[in-house]
């Protein structure tokens, strides 16, 4: 530590030197467990190289937790810097044991979070393996498609909120059918003795996607669709939304959209305390007209 | 440590001792340490595995001790209560003692006077290590004990029985403890297993040449508890493999019940020798210069919780530290002091694919300037200043070796004796 960083040090605390203890909560990706610096990824000098990147999925969905991507690199290499492009930085794992298949290279692998805030669209995983000279390698990359997590169809109720709990999205079509994790299709199929509907008519109901966080397993994505593919039965529909479990959280705000097709024709926020757990029907959020 | 609801008993049982008709020479005595911090750690944010706050910018009450004492010629009791903001408001004993004693063939007794002899069963101080088992938390210059110290005996105090004896230039202590300090992460003042910690100290002190040498010697011996595990039924995961959100068979893992494991014991052991010398600088006060050091085998029950039982190997930790204080006239003290700390003299890391030999060092430096003042007969106060910086393994370098985090603290406190 130079005599005038350490001087600076004793008196504000500065940083002098170190690694930064920075959980990086605000990056668009987090690696848990991994070291943070708020930089680009290390520019090539002359390091190993990353030979193979292995991303399960090609799309991911903000809010997004524990989505695995692994790999291998070049032997001389101690670890793999990874992150994403355009992102406040990136985040240091030490590789792990030889590959048993491919000689002379080493496994390494990680865990990814996305942020709510990672901006919809392409993104770019960027791995880059340092040695133990602290040498960079080439930078490797692998194409991630960032879903905005909208949905499209002719009406699409939304609902999202903000903390670890349980919430539920309730839709009460103009025929009384409650859309919910415990129905999560409006369609009914005909009575016994009519004649059946077509294989694919299922998907003239309204459908929910996700119950995201049920009984309290967390899954970080914290929001739920109700959507109509093919045109809704026409008249008056009523949104409630219920916090089934508070999961801990002592409280959930949430918003309420309703889009149809790419236009947004009605809103609502409100929040939710863990003592409305007791009320297992949920607020009234919204009511419109389709 | 105990909840909050429990306030009005740590109350009670110290002003009990009070009593007139319980006894004589009694006393009510307490400690106020209220510290403001600066970390270089701290960070608005909630930590996702604890949901604990990270900022680390803050007041706190860090000791507020309530202690009585009654002492008659052939016994006495203590009974002292720690209230403090550490983690939210907490409530909890720390010393809880009764004892016999003998002041031997003295013709005049005086409670202050060390017996010859003594047995004393409660909770106590573990006499092992100065900073441990003989320094009060208001004589001490620096805001915290070395970490060596927090790792083998977190918290100090444990529940046990302990003879002593006293000369005016030796003191002996033997002691039998439950092995299980108040602060220990595992089992703390409870005792998962029948066997008791085993500990000794011998403490001496002498003048020579105008020079006031003490210095002692500990050490520990028992058994330390590995928790076996429950029974497990069968049950089955998925595994999303391919992120695509959908249920596939392959994905789906049975994973069989496991029979139970059964607990066990393991044997722990430390040694620790101290030294302190003081003498009278001209002009400015008595400077004080010390030194201790420590090597155990599955001791650490603060830092790194030693269980040799899961690592398959002892985990052997070493610990020192050494610095001085100097008195600047009536009214100032200031301080420096190195300490290091080994937790785990075997540890191996994964670096570059190859199991490597990994060196875990906490090393500190702190410095401190404390300001004494009195605000009236018998309240004696102090300012301090504390900066405390850092040297461990924590984070991470660009080749993903273990590298030291930036995680200096800054204590200022304020302190009232009464």
């Amino acid at each position: 530590m130079k005599p005038r960083c350490a001087l600076a040090a004793l008196i504000t605390l500065a940083s002098c030197g170190g690694a930064d203890p920075d959980l990086g909560l605000d990056l668009w990706m987090r690696v848990p467990g991994a070291q943070l610096v708020r930089d680009e990824v290390p520019p090539a000098s002359g390091g190993p190289d990353v030979t193979f990147v292995d991303l399960r999925t090609q799309v991911v969905v903000p809010g997004q937790a524990g989505t695995p991507v692994a790999g291998r690199v070049e032997g001389a290499a101690m670890a793999i810097h990874v992150g994403l492009a355009g992102d406040a930085g990136h985040w240091i794992v030490p590789v792990g044991l030889p590959d048993p298949a491919v000689a002379q290279e080493l496994d390494w692998q990680a865990r990814m979070d996305f942020a709510r805030e990672l901006p919809p669209g392409a993104v770019t995983l960027q791995v880059v393996a340092v040695d133990e000279a602290e040498r960079a390698g080439p930078v490797a990359r692998g194409e991630l498609q960032a879903e905005d997590g909208v949905p499209t169809g002719e009406l699409v109720v939304s609902l999202e909120w903000d903390t670890q709990a349980d919430v539920d999205l309730l839709v009460t079509d103009p025929e009384g059918i409650q859309i919910g994790p415990k129905d999560i299709n409006s369609y009914e199929p005909p009575p016994p003795g009519e004649p059946p509907d077509p294989p694919d008519a299922w998907q003239q109901g309204g459908i929910l996607d996700l119950d995201s966080n049920s009984g309290c397993v967390i899954d970080g994505i914290r929001r739920e669709n109700a959507i109509w593919t093919q045109p809704p039965p026409s008249g008056h529909y009523v949104v409630h939304v219920a916090l089934t479990r508070p999961c801990g959280e002592e409280r959930a705000s949430f918003r309420v959209t309703v889009r149809s097709v790419d236009e947004e024709i009605a809103r609502a926020e409100g929040v939710l305390y863990a003592i409305d757990a007791r009320f297992a029907g949920g607020v009234r959020a919204l009511e419109f007209n389709f | 440590m105990f909840p909050p609801r429990r306030l009005p008993l740590v109350l009670f049982l110290p002003l009990l001792l009070l009593h007139p008709r319980i006894g004589r020479a009694q006393e009510l005595s307490g400690l106020v340490q209220t510290d403001y911090q600066r970390s270089q750690e701290s960070d608005d944010e909630l930590n996702p595995g604890t949901g604990d706050p990270e900022n680390r910018d803050r007041f706190l009450v860090r000791r507020a001790r309530l202690r009585a004492e009654r002492t008659w010629s052939f016994a006495d009791a203590t009974v002292e209560g720690d209230f403090n903001t550490v983690a939210g408001p907490g409530v909890g004993l720390r010393h809880v003692e009764a004892a016999v004693r003998w002041t031997g063939p003295k013709t005049s007794w005086s409670p202050s006077a060390p017996p010859l002899l003594r047995l004393g069963a409660g909770m106590f101080r573990a006499p092992f290590s100065y900073e441990v088992a003989e320094q009060r938390d208001a004589e001490r210059l620096f805001a915290e004990r070395a970490l060596m110290a927090q790792a083998f005996f977190p918290g100090e105090y444990d529940v046990g029985a302990q003879a002593s004896a006293s000369l005016d230039w030796l003191r002996v202590v033997l002691a039998i403890q439950n092995g299980e300090p108040i602060a220990s992460r595992a089992f703390p003042t409870s005792d998962p297993n029948a066997a008791k910690d085993i500990l000794g100290r011998v403490a001496a002190r002498t003048r020579v040449a105008g020079v006031r040498i003490e210095a002692g010697f500990a050490t520990v011996w028992g058994k330390g508890f590995h928790p076996g595990t429950q029974p497990t039924e069968d049950t089955f995961v998925w595994r999303d493999a391919n992120e695509d959100g959908i249920v596939q068979l392959g994905e789906i893992q049975a994973v069989p019940g496991a029979s139970g494991t059964p607990s066990e014991n393991f044997d722990r052991w430390g040694f620790e020798g101290d030294l302190r010398a003081g003498v009278r600088i001209p002009r400015l006060g008595e400077l004080l210069i010390f030194v201790e050091g420590a090597l155990a085998s599955n001791l650490d029950r603060g830092v790194r919780p030693a269980d040799p039982v899961f690592l398959g190997r002892d985990q052997r930790a070493i610990g020192a530290y050494a610095g001085f204080v100097q008195e600047i006239g009536r009214r100032f003290l200031v301080g420096f002091r190195f300490d290091t700390y080994r937790p785990e003299l075997d540890r191996t890391e994964l670096q570059g694919g190859e199991l490597v030999r990994s060196e875990e060092r906490f090393d500190t430096y702190t410095g401190a300037v404390a300001l004494r003042f009195g605000l009236a007969d018998g309240v004696p106060g102090r300012a301090l200043i504390d900066y405390t910086a850092r040297r461990d393994p924590l984070g991470r370098d660009a080749a993903g070796r273990p590298a030291d985090l930036r995680n200096d603290l800054l204590t200022a406190r304020l302190q009232l004796e009464f």
